[in-house]
């Protein structure tokens, strides 16, 4: 027997021994009851119930839905009596409904019709009692069920926009609002990115379903630079990095409940600290972390963090790293607003040919690059032509070729007389990926990842 | 794309008759089962393989009248599924907490082929397991794992060297 039909028979062998349980889809239809509306992590789905279009530019004009919001009105505290410190969901402040909606359990192959966090169109009559949105502004389905029937009846009517829903919730955090213009949509369902007192940052909302008020369900700060959470027993492990100096206060809550008492720490610009917060594992919990810098200016980034899960985000800087298909979570493959999203920063239009759109982040880390080649609307080609941003061997341009050379003793090596490429294929998870350090007169002058292959196409972009 | 399309197209007749899964729980009946055995073969563990495929037939529920090949569109997002959950492990170990254990897998004879196997990077695995044990071509490999045909065939290249060395051994 050769090697092909060995191992087609070793894979038949032990995939017929698997045996799946018979209460599948019962926990399909459980899943789809509590699903919420949004996108989490490149590369998992290809879901292509919406259509929009994203262009290469920092102001992204992006339909999400039949009525998109117009991204260039301007909204200000003063204009939207809603707006404000004063605004609140606490149930006293609201006429509260005698009774809630009667809703069904979402059945299997119902339906559901187009909408989306942009849409303030109600959603498929498919709602339901076990729904339970993963959202951290308003908490808790109950909530959400309060407000979409106080906006049946004309109450705070601008629950349905999500733009008007986003700044209310930056408000509610005490970040502030005035000036701060529209957040405007990042070109992929429910992101929007916004500026916030001179901070930038971007949140992901979701669309009560059935309904039409949209909430927040998590909430990012370009001040953050890295965050990784984990439980540690009966308490949380929160790693923070922020880009400035300042103090980092953290704290907890279960959906619905009150936030527990907060933890705090001194931080130096980029070095990441550890604070240890309450969070019981066995618990859904909503995480925040503020950064109040030294300069006066506060970044929030807050998540939904399931019970026993694990959380982490690396946000594009001077200090990431560039390994094969990849730079800090920026994944050859990710859609350019995908790479905008996880890059933490804007992106603007750089450069390019007909035969190729290059994207580069508004100011900070200099000298990188996305590449998009033609017919290709995603990350194809990164490129790192500036000292900073290192791989992860600690490779940078300007090192020399001899320390190329001796961080990567099995890079294929293409250099003569100090001129050329080292290329780097790596036998492990980042297999189908090259890394390729191009050298000129001994020294690296800029590195690159792609597919495997990259390093032959010597016309890339011509 | 329009190539790869069609070779969607032909996967999909040669997958099951002539027509399109009514719904999604006509998909179930006819592809839960190779799914979760699909992605054990990825990731290992049947527990997380019925999570992820579970998720996977859950996510399609929504845009159901919108996809045009179903299965195939089930294959991938289920192979991607298995991608993430292993990138996923893999942050975890990066930053050195207690990483997941990762569930036993059927208990079996000794298969040292299927151990090489499940030990090789995860897009080598899966080009292997899309290649062996679903027979896609290489091309409808390239579809599901989102990357160039090319790429598909050095993946299989290296994947198949190391499974050779055990064959040899």
């Amino acid at each position: 027997m050769n090697l092909d039909e060995r191992l087609r028979e070793s894979l038949a062998r032990r995939a017929d021994a698997v045996e799946p349980s018979a209460e599948g889809w019962s926990a399909i239809t459980r899943r789809i009851e509590r699903r919420q509306w949004r996108t989490r992590t490149a590369g998992m789905s290809l879901a292509a119930g919406l259509s929009f279009a994203a262009v290469a530019l920092v102001v992204v004009m992006a339909t999400v839905g039949p009525e998109a919001p117009d991204q260039n009105v301007a909204a200000t505290g003063g204009s939207n009596p809603a707006l404000g410190p004063t605004t609140s969901y606490a149930p006293a402040s609201q006429g509260t409904p005698s009774t809630v909606p009667g809703q069904a359990p979402v059945a299997p192959g119902t339906n559901a019709g187009p909408t989306g966090p942009g849409s303030n169109q109600p959603g498929p009559d498919a709602t339901t009692t076990g729904y339970i949105p993963a959202a951290i502004w308003p908490e808790t389905l109950a909530e959400l069920q309060r407000l979409q029937a106080g906006v049946a009846e004309g109450h705070q009517p601008w629950r349905a926009d999500p733009q008007q829903v986003a700044l209310a919730y930056l408000a509610d955090r005490g970040l502030p609002t005035s000036g701060t213009g529209s957040p405007r949509s990042l070109g992929e369902p429910g992101a929007l990115r916004y500026t916030s007192g001179g901070v930038g940052g971007w949140v992901l909302m979701g669309q009560l379903v059935g309904g039409t008020v949209h909430f927040i369900g998590e909430a990012r700060s370009d001040r953050i630079l890295r965050l990784y959470i984990s439980h540690q027993g009966d308490r949380l492990a929160v790693d923070v990095t922020a880009a400035t100096s300042g103090q980092v206060v953290v704290r907890t809550k279960r959906p619905g409940a009150d936030w527990r008492p907060s933890t705090s720490k001194m931080v130096a610009a980029e070095e990441s600290v550890t604070l240890d917060v309450d969070g019981p594992a066995s618990t859904d919990l909503i995480v925040q972390v503020r950064h109040e810098g030294d300069d006066g200016k506060v970044g929030l980034s807050e998540h939904f963090l399931g019970a026993s899960e694990v959380l982490g985000y690396t946000a594009l800087d001077a200090g990431s790293i560039i390994d094969p298909g990849q730079i800090a979570q920026v994944q050859i493959g990710m859609t350019r607003a995908q790479a905008e999203r996880l890059a933490g920063i804007a992106m603007t239009r750089e450069g390019g040919t007909a035969a190729c759109t290059g994207l580069a982040p508004v100011g900070r880390p200099e000298g990188v690059e996305l590449l998009a080649t033609a017919g290709s609307d995603r990350v194809d080609v990164i490129i790192v032509s500036a000292p900073g941003v290192r791989s992860g061997r600690g490779i940078g341009v300007g090192n020399s070729l001899a320390e190329v050379r001796e961080a990567y003793p099995e890079a294929e090596d293409r250099v003569t007389d100090g001129q050329g490429r080292l290329v780097h294929s790596p036998a492990d998870f980042a297999s189908g990926y090259e890394i390729i350090f191009q050298v000129y007169d001994g020294e690296v002058t800029s590195i690159w990842t792609g597919e495997d292959g990259l390093s032959n196409t010597d016309e890339l972009c011509a | 794309m329009a190539a790869a399309d069609e070779r969607v197209d032909e996967d999909e007749r040669a997958l099951a008759g002539p027509t399109r899964p009514g719904s999604l729980a006509d998909l179930y009946r006819e592809r839960y089962v190779p799914m979760v055995r699909l992605a054990f073969l990825m990731v290992g563990s049947t527990t997380v393989a019925e999570d992820l495929v579970q998720d996977a037939f859950a996510r399609m529920h929504r845009p159901w009248d919108t996809i045009e090949h179903p299965k195939a569109y089930l294959r991938t997002s289920v192979v991607n599924a298995c991608r993430s959950h292993l990138r996923r492990l893999a942050l975890e170990r990066a930053y050195k907490r207690n990483p997941s254990v990762v569930a036993e897998s059927v208990p079996a004879e000794a298969d040292e082929l299927f151990d090489t196997l499940a030990a090789l990077p995860a897009r080598q695995r899966a080009a292997l397991v899309l290649r062996f044990y679903e027979d896609l071509s290489e091309a409808d490999i390239a579809v599901a794992l989102g990357c160039r045909p090319g790429t598909v065939k050095s993946l299989l290249h290296r994947g198949l060297a190391e499974l050779r060395k055990v064959v040899e051994h």
